[in-house]
């Protein structure tokens, strides 16, 4: 376990929502509100730290998010790529199967005669 | 004209009377922090260039210029750390700004006895934080090993075609996160009553998401404590010792503190 801090510099997303707390009132003449702590804290990480110093510091996050990098973009299109060949697969083994009940039919003539 | 006011918070005039305010740089880096004594009440401010700082600029750097907003962030709690060290402190939330320092002393006045109950409900105790955090992957597995239902199932479907076992398979997951939420919830409550025992007062904030909190892991609780000062080392060790009991179970709890009251220093609570 960590006991930490809080003047230590990475713990970004605490030290914002401790000061940008909505909890704690008293109007100033100008008291600008922050709308949502969270979607500010993601803004930051996305827009302060460039890629390299990002990596510096122990913020590479984006590399297994599948929505910002290509590396990690491709191993989903691979699982989305796999899933549909294995749709394709099931879905043709149906049409077959499908398929081949009218034949069996017709070559009985829809009648199943035993003797 | 006269200068706007940015206001840190507010400490008991008495006991900045025992230890004078050391100099520190203000929120604008001109400036230095100063106070201002409203009777039994001292608000620990900084000036500001009224044209400089007007409503619009600061509602533009807030929402366009990030980098300034963490910047200042950052100075508004290095203030109120450094304040929380040597003073009971009912700190404010970022950028509350006064016009003049008329307009400070007025609201000041007006809230002076909820300030006064805040000071004694914050008094020699510490506010903590807890964050537990998991891994989803490996707390699923165990939640679904340890089910002998979920087992049972997992049999079963081998028995079926492929398509089939597919879907089969995606119910079960359904299934198996619903019981990882449920553990996670009792498992994290728990914890939660458990050191609430050992504070004055504790509440359960919003958790947040991997995004924000840059982490691989997910949080599924934030809670905060408010501690005496007698009582923190005893909530530490307890912090410890249950992360260590939680050791292979995909769990991890971190505390951070002391903070300053940020949370339990709400004036509107402190008044009921």
């Amino acid at each position: 376990m960590a006991v930490e801090h809080p003047v230590q510099t990475n713990n970004l997303v605490d030290v914002l929502e401790k000061v940008l707390d909505k909890g704690v009132v008293i109007a100033g003449d100008i008291r600008v509100g922050i709308a949502d702590v969270e979607l500010i804290t993601i803004k930051i990480r996305l827009i302060v730290a460039s890629v390299d110093k990002a990596k510096e510091i122990g913020l590479d996050w984006w590399e297994s998010d599948p929505y910002l990098s290509s590396k990690a973009s491709e191993n989903n299109t691979q699982v989305l790529e796999d899933e549909n060949n294995r749709l394709k697969e099931r879905l043709e083994a149906l049409e077959n199967q499908m398929g081949n009940q009218p034949e069996d039919r017709s070559k009985n003539g829809g009648v199943v005669n035993e003797q | 004209m006269e200068k706007k006011i940015y206001l840190y918070g507010f400490i008991p005039t008495e006991e900045l009377e025992r230890t004078a305010l050391p100099e520190h740089e203000g929120f604008d880096e001109k400036e230095k922090l100063i106070s201002i004594q409203v009777d039994s009440i001292t608000a620990i401010v900084s000036r500001l260039d009224p044209d400089a700082y007007t409503e619009m600029v600061i509602e533009d750097k807030i929402n366009n210029d990030l980098e300034w907003l963490q910047k200042k962030a950052y100075h508004h709690h290095e203030v109120l750390m450094f304040l929380n060290k040597n003073y009971t402190v009912v700190p404010l939330s970022f950028c509350t700004i006064y016009n003049n320092q008329d307009s400070l002393i007025e609201t000041a006045s007006s809230q002076a006895h909820e300030l006064e109950d805040s000071f004694a409900e914050i008094g020699g105790k510490e506010e903590w934080n807890l964050k537990i955090y998991y891994d989803e992957e490996k707390v699923k597995r165990l939640v679904t090993e340890n089910n002998p239902v979920m087992q049972k199932k997992r049999e079963e479907i081998k028995e079926l075609s492929p398509g089939r076992q597919f879907f089969e398979r995606k119910k079960i997951d359904r299934m198996a996160e619903k019981e990882m939420d449920k553990e996670l919830n009792e498992r994290c409550n728990e914890i939660h009553l458990e050191l609430s025992g050992l504070a004055t007062r504790s509440d359960v904030k919003k958790t947040l998401g991997k995004d924000a909190t840059g982490r691989k892991d997910n949080m599924s609780w934030n809670s905060v404590f408010l501690l005496q000062e007698s009582e923190v080392d005893r909530f530490v060790e307890k912090v410890m010792k249950k992360d260590q009991q939680l050791n292979g179970s995909g769990l991890k709890m971190e505390a951070t503190g002391p903070w300053p009251a940020y949370h339990f220093s709400n004036l509107s609570k402190a008044a009921k």
